[in-house]
């Protein structure tokens, strides 16, 4: 039914536009034209209808068994049902709970083996040498020519400075004005 | 800036302000003198009322850093304000860099 709706409008959209001899050339082109994203609009909307209906469909049926059988009766029952449940799954978690700290108490040792290996591991990363991810900047960050030598002899906080005397620095060179 | 200066300073960075004046006033070092108080920034700067650095950079920009290497080349340029953290992460980098002297 939904199928033959959708049709009809598609249909009468088309015919529509083909049936209005009284219009102009131009006004009928922007007409269509405007109708025509108004169906698109119209089928759209349709179809969004249609797949939230099929969706709704697919959910309600596994929702609806609890729906129907929501006597008092039968609710107080399942409520009784669940709490007991509720109340078995969080003995069973404690008494998961108290065995894993056991097996932690018994592996202390292993634990402290652990401790010392992982420290080894962070001293190696500590050593010099850039990261891979600082490996990775820097094969971006390409020579781009060799940085011209400072020429100034007024210098402010310090004695006169060249880079050349640097080498081995990582040097920032800033052009500013207090202005 | 600063805050680079005093966390990097000691891992073997170095930065140099160059101050090239736009303005006359700006000419006078006594007021960049006042600014550095002013403005609590204790490292090198140095004088540039002739534009000679400037010009040997060719350099077209207020403000503009170039970030350079152990061995001396240009490795980035950044003009303008901003992206602070990329730039430190370059700092970062290019003190990791290996660095043999010839």
């Amino acid at each position: 039914m939904i199928v033959k709706t959708l049709t009809k409008a598609w249909t009468d959209n088309g015919v529509g536009r083909r049936d209005r001899p009284d219009l102009g050339h131009s006004c009928a082109v922007r007409l269509s034209c405007v109708r025509h994203q108004g169906g698109r609009r119209y089928r759209i909307a349709l179809l969004a209808l249609i797949c939230g209906l099929l969706l709704a469909g697919c959910v309600m049926p596994s929702a609806m068994p609890t729906q129907s059988s929501s006597g008092n009766q039968v609710s107080q029952s399942d409520q009784d049902a669940k709490v007991e449940a509720i109340q078995t799954r969080v003995a069973e978690e404690r008494a998961e709970q108290a065995s894993n700290k056991e097996d932690a108490m018994a592996e202390s040792g292993d634990g402290v083996q652990g401790q010392t290996a992982t420290v080894e591991e962070s001293g190696a990363a500590l050593s010099p040498g850039p990261t891979a991810a600082q490996l990775e900047l820097l094969a971006k960050l390409r020579p781009q020519g060799e940085a011209p030598e400072l020429l100034n002899e007024v210098w402010l906080n310090s004695e006169p400075l060249k880079l050349a005397d640097l080498r081995g620095n990582v040097v920032l060179v800033e052009f500013w004005t207090y202005g | 800036m600063r805050e680079w200066h005093e966390k990097y300073k000691d891992d073997g960075f170095v930065i140099i302000g160059v101050h090239t004046p736009e303005f006359r006033h700006e000419r006078d070092v006594k007021n960049v003198e006042n600014s550095l108080l002013r403005l609590n920034i204790d490292f090198a700067v140095a004088i540039d009322n002739d534009w000679k650095t400037w010009r040997s950079y060719n350099n077209r920009y207020w403000p503009a850093m170039y970030f350079i290497d152990k061995t001396g080349q240009i490795r980035y340029l950044k003009i303008g304000e901003g992206q602070y953290a990329y730039s430190e992460s370059v700092i970062q980098a290019l003190l990791a860099e290996q660095y043999t002297a010839n």
